[in-house]
């Protein structure tokens, strides 16, 4: 089933005057309940979708459909969280005063691993647990669609290891569709069951990983994945 | 090595307490063996003398709340029409050229060189004195704030986007907020303007406040009192900006260790 449908996009920016096209035409299926992958080099535009999805721009033309209770949540690049706010406060900054539960505020603050920090404030966490913050923030809100824009890329390997795997257990426990944004092959590997490559403002190969988590990115299949994705890669160029 | 560090840190303590104690001394050395006139410079035990007198007759406590009072009152409508403004600059920032060599022209004129105008049109009344505190407040509130709003990181508007906060919520939990300490810090520095200005103002056009207090103890040669009046002066405005910078820290520092990041 589809989650979101997006079809014929169209998305240029002016830059020194001259229009420079950033989607073509884009035409994507994101399926509800996967981990869709958005796979591509610096500029190839997975942001501009990811915030053309999100609402924060408009796309020039084309359309973009929502499945039916769709409700999306957005993970920033870096945390942005609100610095006068606590971790708690951070977590329960997407929800209305009567909608906060604080039991439901725990449960979350577990499942990303802060239990002890809800008092704390942004600048006295480290970056992995910044990031943990605004990942719990999109999560209460119960998304059924969460936008992620590479928000691991500042983090060390270690913590960003911990932060994938903490991503997939939240996805099997809220079974929320996932569409995550990176230029990492290795990243992509590791949590997608699609991977999208994006080049020249479209969706120039698609590849499914129907593989197990957690996976072995030394495995055989994998690697046979990685040396089409590096192909697919080089030929876009 | 631990009472080493306490005796340092009691040192620490003490140097702004030896810094008043050294004025002191060398004041009383002056007027004691400087041949000094107690007309010119009266003697710290004389000027103590007077305030103790003064205290006790109620006389300093009436106009330090006069002036507390007219400070206040200046202050509290020179920050709801630098509110007001600034909300205005937001919303419109179009408009903002057509206003703003006033502002411009207006932040760099003394409020006390507007005092003989004032008086002709406002009378010596209380009226004036408002005024002089409003103009001498007001604009570093203003540009303060102007630049709090402005300078809000579009990064947490676009969070308060994706969750579908309406404008007044965006307002609140976001823009607010982010402004609260530039709009603290213009607070401050007004408050500090504002003192300067009510002083100024009473010692021309008031028949009571510190200001006039001064003013009228040079009149009958008091020295002393004139002195008295300096201290209290300063030692209510540094109180007063005390409290202010503890609310500060209050909203503020708590929240991070040098303002928010």
């Amino acid at each position: 089933m589809a989650g979101i449908e997006l079809r014929n996009l169209n998305k240029s920016y002016t830059v020194d005057g001259r229009i420079l096209p950033v989607l073509r035409d884009l035409t994507l299926s994101l399926e509800s309940g996967a981990i869709t992958v958005l796979l591509g080099k610096s500029g190839c535009g997975k942001t501009t979708l990811l915030r053309l999805i999100a609402g924060l721009e408009m796309p020039d033309s084309g359309e973009i459909r929502f499945g039916s209770n769709s409700k999306a949540a957005f993970v920033f690049q870096e945390p942005r969280l609100m610095p006068w706010l606590t971790v708690r406060d951070n977590i329960q900054f997407g929800l209305r005063r009567r909608d906060i539960s604080p039991e439901d505020t725990d449960r979350i603050i577990e499942t990303v691993g802060l239990t002890g920090f809800e008092r704390a404030y942004p600048h006295q966490l480290s970056g992995g647990m910044q990031q943990r913050t605004a990942l719990a923030r999109a999560l209460i809100c119960q998304p059924s669609f969460i936008l992620m824009d590479e928000p691991f890329a500042a983090l060390d390997h270690f913590t960003r290891e911990d932060m994938q795997q903490a991503l997939l257990e939240i996805r099997e426990k809220t079974s929320a569709s996932i569409l995550f944004v990176t230029h990492s092959i290795d990243e992509a590997l590791t949590l997608g069951d699609e991977i999208v490559l994006l080049s020249g403002g479209i969706a120039a190969s698609h590849y499914p990983v129907s593989l197990p988590h957690p996976r072995s990115l030394y495995a055989d299949d994998i690697i046979a994945i990685r040396r089409q994705i590096i192909a697919g890669l080089e030929h876009a160029l | 090595m631990h009472s080493r560090q306490t005796v340092s840190a009691i040192l620490r303590h003490l140097r702004p307490l030896i810094g008043i104690a050294a004025v002191f001394l060398i004041w009383h050395c002056a007027c004691t063996f400087g041949h000094i006139s107690a007309y010119v410079l009266p003697a710290p035990r004389k000027v103590f003398q007077t305030f103790l007198k003064m205290t006790g007759s109620g006389e300093i406590m009436r106009d330090i709340l006069v002036s507390f009072g007219r400070v206040f009152r200046g202050f509290g409508i020179a920050f709801a029409l630098a509110f007001l403004l600034a909300m205005l600059r937001i919303a419109f920032p179009s408009a903002e050229p057509f206003y703003a060599p006033f502002v411009q022209f207006f932040r760099n004129v003394p409020p006390i060189s507007m005092i003989p105008l004032l008086i002709l049109w406002c009378g010596i009344g209380e009226t004036t004195k408002t005024v002089i505190i409003v103009l001498a407040a007001f604009f570093p509130m203003y540009l303060a704030i102007v630049k709090g709003f402005t300078s809000v990181d579009p990064k947490l508007l676009e969070v308060a986007r994706v969750f579908e906060y309406p404008l007044y919520r965006t307002f609140l939990r976001v823009i607010l907020p982010s402004a609260l300490p530039d709009i603290l810090l213009g607070m401050r520095t007004s408050l500090g303007y504002a003192w300067r200005a009510i002083i100024g103002a009473e010692m021309v056009a008031a028949s009571t406040g510190l200001g006039h207090m001064i003013l009228f103890a040079q009149q009958m040669s008091r020295t002393d009192k004139v002195i008295v009046g300096i201290f209290v002066i300063g030692t209510v405005g540094c109180l007063t900006d005390f409290i202010l910078g503890r609310l500060i820290r209050r909203f503020v520092g708590g929240r991070a260790q040098h303002g928010w990041d």
